[in-house]
């Protein structure tokens, strides 16, 4: 179960890599949040602790349900569907994101979880999909993967208080949020979210 | 424990009423007043520390020592300092229409959230809570930055969430990485700033050592060190001028404060000796882009920005110098900074609000057409750039002893290059603003003058009472505060 979790996290991340669409890019991404709500719900049953439950829960209300929904409305309110023309394109993305699985994979050989290994991978994605697409939308979603990332990190490196896990996962949701307020205004003042035009404020 | 309970409940009161109140000028009236109460607050924690060595409330979650507490001074005093600005700010931008009723308020709402997770950082004791507030306050500063919601801001403020929420996260895994090499497997951990100090042991020295340079790099982007400093000079040129003053004097302190906490943890752990070397190497960057940046700006807020980039710089340099004087030199300049620069920003802001430019070769005279103004903005570059009669000079030159005296004398002749430049590039820039003449001899006085002046004589006061009392009746609390740093 864990290890088919882990590749689905995996496989999803090396698929958004190479989107264009942002209705299948959210879609991956609510796939990939699924997987990691699971995995906190399978972890909770493995351990027997409610702790684990509950990150699975706010995980499945916050990223598959909420985020998502903000994202397509977001979209769609700004009628924009797909990256015209990323700074790297697809089908380089993927094989960077394979390279680099491959090269988290050696560096982090002496870790033995599995899903250290894959948050470094999410962060990786993540961070690639924020700087080599031009959309801010698109952005959002990077670093949406990022955050995907960091649970992962928290949850099979150490354990935390419950207060804070919570605090950390609401504040993410802010964060998407406020991003989602910004692009908005972005659009509105720009008529574009391209964000080759965010470009005035220079030395 | 009650000053704490009232504190955090005047923020959320304030941050309350300013959403239900429609009358601004009483939202004004409620801030400052709870900024008031704050900053007594603030004080009378500090008259506790004259025979304690630290305090801890609420089950250890709260946990106040003198290097906490001159945080908390900074914060309040300051915010004290920004509403006081804010109160006149936002009614000139009402009158003129730059903005919408329900934008003030938000205005106001932001704000107190903002000082809110300021003094949650200051105030915790868990290093989580500390993260948990340095991300509340880019949660509640995007949209200050963004206020203005034209082109400009809305760019800043695009940049700032999207650089610092990532160098934030950064600095996440950064913890991350450093709670599990402590090697305590997966039972829970007391993330207590107090219990890891006696108890962290480092399994891996290999994994602390990324885990620190990773925090180090994560909530360095919020300080503004050199390579991540990109949205910083954006972002406090574009805010609205008390933000900016807030943001430049305590946040960026604030971040620092936090990086110092993880790194006493970690400084006395065998094989671990050389993290100095990231402040002085990071430091030195910082320096060196800050102040060949301010040679050729031609914006005033933006030049206002690099100069916090460099004093950060010189910061962070004392304290990787090190020794006794390089830490009080570092601590006596983060206080010294923030009311300096709180002091020149607003006076920019008057500025701004009598001009409308922020363009250095559009403001000429302006010692004939706004001369309070004008006498305030060159007494608050001297503090800044560290000129003599203030204590901004003494913490520079404790800096520099320090650095002679551990022998690390290239270190010392960049910083000391650096220092010159800066002053160089802001005696240029201020002389032609305050003094040079346009083509066209139209000097009236502007009546925009006299307006906004308290907040800035306020702000003044308190650099001279650092000045004239961190040799005698500060040095106890800057004393403590070095000795928790340690040499």
């Amino acid at each position: 179960m864990l290890e088919i979790l882990a590749a689905v996290i995996l496989i999803s991340a090396i698929i958004m890599a190479g989107l264009r669409r942002i209705s299948l890019l959210v879609k991956g991404f609510s796939v990939q949040s699924l997987a990691i709500a699971l995995l906190c719900f399978t972890f909770g049953y493995l351990t027997n602790e409610s702790h684990y439950y509950l990150i699975g829960v706010l995980t499945l209300i916050a990223k598959v349900i909420m985020i998502p929904y903000i994202v397509n409305r977001s979209a769609k309110d700004l009628t924009i569907n797909r990256e015209m023309d990323p700074i790297i394109n697809g089908c380089w993305s993927t094989l960077l994101i394979g390279i680099s699985i491959a090269i988290t994979y050696v560096i982090l050989e002496n870790f033995h979880s599995d899903f250290i290994k894959a948050g470094f991978v999410l962060m990786v994605v993540g961070a690639l999909i924020l700087v080599a697409r031009k959309k801010a939308i698109t952005q959002m979603i990077g670093f949406l993967t990022v955050e995907n990332g960091l649970v992962l990190l928290e949850i099979s490196m150490i354990k935390m208080t419950l207060i804070i896990e919570i605090l950390i996962i609401l504040e993410v949701l802010i964060l998407s949020v406020i991003m989602a307020i910004m692009i908005f205004y972005i659009n509105k003042t720009f008529n574009t979210v391209n964000t080759d035009y965010l470009s005035n404020l220079k030395e | 424990m009650m000053e704490f309970i009232l504190m955090l409940s005047i923020f959320i009161i304030t941050m309350i009423l300013s959403l239900v109140i429609k009358n601004i000028k009483i939202t004004s009236s409620i801030n400052i007043i709870g900024s008031i109460i704050n900053f007594i607050i603030a004080l009378y924690l500090i008259s506790l520390f004259k025979h304690k060595d630290s305090i801890s409330y609420f089950n250890n979650l709260v946990y106040l020592d003198s290097l906490s507490v001159i945080q908390l001074f900074i914060i309040t005093a300051v915010t004290l300092i920004s509403s006081l600005y804010s109160y006149k700010y936002i009614l000139n931008e009402l009158n003129e229409e730059e903005i919408s009723e329900r934008r003030a308020r938000i205005f106001y709402f932001l704000f107190n959230g903002f000082a809110m997770s300021m003094v949650l950082v200051g105030i915790s004791n868990n290093v989580m809570g500390m993260w948990i507030g340095l991300e509340g306050t880019t949660l509640a500063t995007t949209f200050l930055i963004g206020f203005n919601k034209n082109k400009l801001s809305l760019e800043a403020a695009w940049k700032y969430i999207v650089i610092c929420s990532i160098g934030l996260g950064i600095g996440l895994i950064g913890i991350i990485l450093f709670i599990y090499s402590a090697g305590l497997g997966t039972s829970e951990v007391n993330l207590n700033w107090t219990s890891l100090l006696y108890s962290y042991k480092s399994s891996n020295i290999l994994y602390t050592k990324i885990a620190f340079t990773l925090i180090f790099v994560g909530i360095g982007t919020k300080v503004g060190f050199a390579p991540m400093h990109t949205w910083l000079s954006d972002g406090h040129s574009e805010a609205p001028s008390p933000v900016s003053a807030m943001m430049s004097g305590i946040l960026l302190n604030l971040a620092l404060y936090v990086i110092v906490r993880f790194y006493i943890i970690l400084k006395h752990i065998p094989g671990l000796e050389n993290l100095k070397f990231l402040f002085i190497v990071f430091a030195l960057i910082s320096l060196i882009v800050s102040s060949f940046s301010i040679l050729k700006q031609t914006n005033y807020k933006r030049l206002l920005a690099f100069s916090s980039i460099e004093n950060m710089g010189i910061i962070s340099l004392g304290i990787g110098f090190g020794g006794y004087l390089g830490v009080f030199g570092a601590m006596l300049h983060s206080i010294v900074h923030a009311f300096g620069k709180t002091l020149l920003f607003l006076t920019a802001g008057n500025i701004l609000a009598a001009l409308k430019t922020k363009r250095i070769n559009k403001v000429h005279k302006l010692i004939k057409t706004m001369p309070k103004n004008a006498i305030l903005l060159v007494v608050a570059m001297l503090i800044i750039v560290g000129s003599p009669p203030f204590a901004s000079f003494f913490s520079e030159f404790n800096i520099l002893i320090s650095g002679i005296q551990k022998g690390r004398y290239i270190s010392v002749g960049i910083y000391t290059l650096c220092l010159i430049l800066v002053f160089v590039g802001f005696l240029n820039i201020f002389i032609k603003m305050v003094f040079n003449n346009s083509e066209e001899n139209e000097c009236e006085k502007i009546e925009k003058d006299n307006e906004n002046i308290l907040p800035l004589v306020l702000s003044l006061v308190f650099v001279i009472f650092i000045t004239v009392t961190f040799n005698n009746y500060f040095y106890t609390i800057l004393n403590k505060a070095v000795s928790i740093i340690g040499i």
